[in-house]
């Protein structure tokens, strides 16, 4: 997002965050129907403050991902997203005469049936994307349970989970900056020694298989720290992977 | 409304108990809580252990109150904050569509008499349908769950819209009031509340521009529901302002000022550059 007159900027916003990500393909595409019945759309008080309400909620939304450069959330535009499906409706009936023009071909439909099956298949594309839950981070609650059962715990880790995993504990977190491959060996140098002094369990939580983060240290010729104790390794859908260590200096 | 409670109330109340539970089908599925949400546990748990004063130390500080607050009384009932703030979305949820439905029968109050017999619904076909659509949204189900802001921000910007609809088609000042009460709500849970406030005064605006005559004609009731918009939203906010005024909150119905101030400024100066 460079200027607030980019067009660039402006298509994907509305095209690429606002219909896909916040109102959802499948109800976008009533909104291109819903504009051949735009008669519906009557001129009246009501219609122009909602329209007022569309623009004025757009505008802000924009304005504020420009000035403050974060990064667009589709949340943040679900208000926008409301207007939006409100002026989806219309577009329903366009969808049935349409199939009505098709049915000349089906003998024996009725356009009430094709109009019923119409509103559950939505419904159904609506409800699936709803229920849908591919990352079930299910390694959330198993590494809580872990760090639980020890007295005090506190949880060093760079992942944005950690905050999750820290709550569910009930324990102490000290986030590490995300700056992988080179921040665990300057980790494992001077920071180690100064968590000598921190009360409680310790316990490290990082984004790599154990032989992976290993060879981080490997490659830069350092020894691997003898303070981290693996305690269990986890992976997600045998894709990404995870590994969960005790830093004990009883040694 | 007048014949809402016949056959067109059993299919809302019909649309409600789906969208709860659909709502409820997706808690039981979720391992977890959106990760801004564990920041609102925080507040919340600071909240219940040493009041406002305290609550937000370690947070940031101008968040609204009303969210954290809410969630701190789960301490009260024996519970951690993210049930209230489950249960609450979950309700919420629920009728959100009867939001959509009161806001879109007033924005279509006569469909076209082909369009009336859509399935159900007669006049409140299409309302029905934004009903249903608010309904199934697979991001407003993820969002209800989710332990956010949005869990009531959402729902008071719907019965925002839809009180300052209903409000507008039957020139009732009573639902200005509510209106402004739903505004200052959602000004108490997300500082883009005050969004919904600039909404009403350029809709105003707006009308000015439209028919100058008849805005003009008109002038008392828009300078009567302007008052009574602002002096209902002032009712609420300042009072919790001034009560927060101390501690560790620094939220302010004012603060968002500021900040279109910047957006002024930056547009004149970047925007068009």
């Amino acid at each position: 997002m460079d200027t607030i007159l980019s067009i660039s900027d402006w298509g994907d916003f509305l095209l690429s965050r606002l219909l896909l990500d916040a109102v959802f393909v499948v109800v976008a595409i009533l909104l291109i129907f819903a504009f051949f019945n735009r008669r519906e759309y009557e001129n009246t008080p009501m219609f122009r403050f909602f329209l007022t309400a569309l623009t004025v909620t757009l505008l802000s939304r924009y304005a504020y991902f420009v000035i403050s450069e974060a990064k667009i959330n589709s949340r943040y535009l679900f208000p926008a997203a409301f207007y939006v499906l409100i002026l989806c409706v219309p577009g329903f009936p366009v969808i049935v005469k349409l199939g009505n023009y098709l049915l000349k071909f089906i003998p024996g439909g009725k356009e009430k049936i094709l109009a019923v099956l119409l509103v559950l298949g939505i419904g159904i594309a609506c409800i699936g994307k709803a229920l849908h839950n591919p990352e079930k981070k299910e390694y959330i609650h198993r590494v809580a349970q872990i760090l639980k059962a020890s007295s005090s715990p506190v949880l060093i880790s760079d992942m944005g989970d950690s905050v999750r995993i820290a709550w569910h504990s009930d324990s102490e977190l000290i986030p590490l900056s995300s700056v992988l491959n080179t921040q665990y060996p300057v980790f494992a140098g001077n920071a180690l020694k100064r968590l000598k002094a921190q009360p409680g369990n310790l316990f490290l939580f990082v984004r790599f298989k154990d032989t992976e983060f290993r060879k981080i240290f490997t490659d830069r010729k350092l020894e691997f720290p003898k303070e981290f104790i693996l305690l269990e390794e986890f992976n997600e859908r045998h894709k990404r992977f995870y590994s969960l260590y005790k830093i004990s200096f009883e040694h | 409304m007048r014949k809402i409670f016949g056959r067109t109330g059993i299919y809302l109340i019909l649309i409600a108990v789906l969208a709860g539970a659909l709502r409820i089908a997706r808690a039981l599925q979720e391992e977890r809580y959106s990760t801004d949400a564990y920041f609102y546990f925080r507040i919340a748990k600071d909240w219940a252990r040493y009041g406002a004063d305290y609550a937000y130390l370690y947070d940031v500080a101008h968040t609204p109150p009303l969210l954290p607050w809410t969630m701190a009384l789960s301490y009260d009932l024996g519970l951690t904050p993210e049930y209230i703030a489950l249960g609450l979305g979950i309700l919420l949820g629920m009728l959100m569509p009867l939001g959509a439905f009161w806001a879109a029968s007033n924005l279509f109050p006569e469909p076209n008499e082909k369009n009336r017999n859509f399935i159900i619904g007669g006049r409140y076909a299409y309302a029905l349908l934004a009903a249903f659509l608010v309904a199934v949204h697979p991001f407003f189900i993820r969002i209800s769950v989710s332990c956010l802001r949005e869990i009531l921000y959402l729902p008071l910007m719907v019965f925002g819209i839809a009180s300052a609809l209903s409000a507008i088609r039957h020139k009732s000042l009573v639902k200005w009031c509510l209106f402004a009460a739903f505004t200052a709500l959602a000004n108490l849970t997300r500082r883009e509340g005050i969004i919904i406030l600039g909404i009403f005064f350029a809709w105003q605006l707006v009308e000015f521009c439209v028919d100058r005559k008849a805005f003009l004609k008109d002038i008392l009731y828009y300078f009567s529901s302007a008052c009574c918009v602002s002096a209902v939203f002032l009712a609420i906010t300042l009072p919790v302002m001034y009560g927060l005024s101390g501690s560790s909150c620094v939220w302010s119905p004012l603060l968002i000022n500021l900040q279109a101030g910047g957006y002024g400024h930056y547009f004149i100066h970047f925007g068009l550059g």
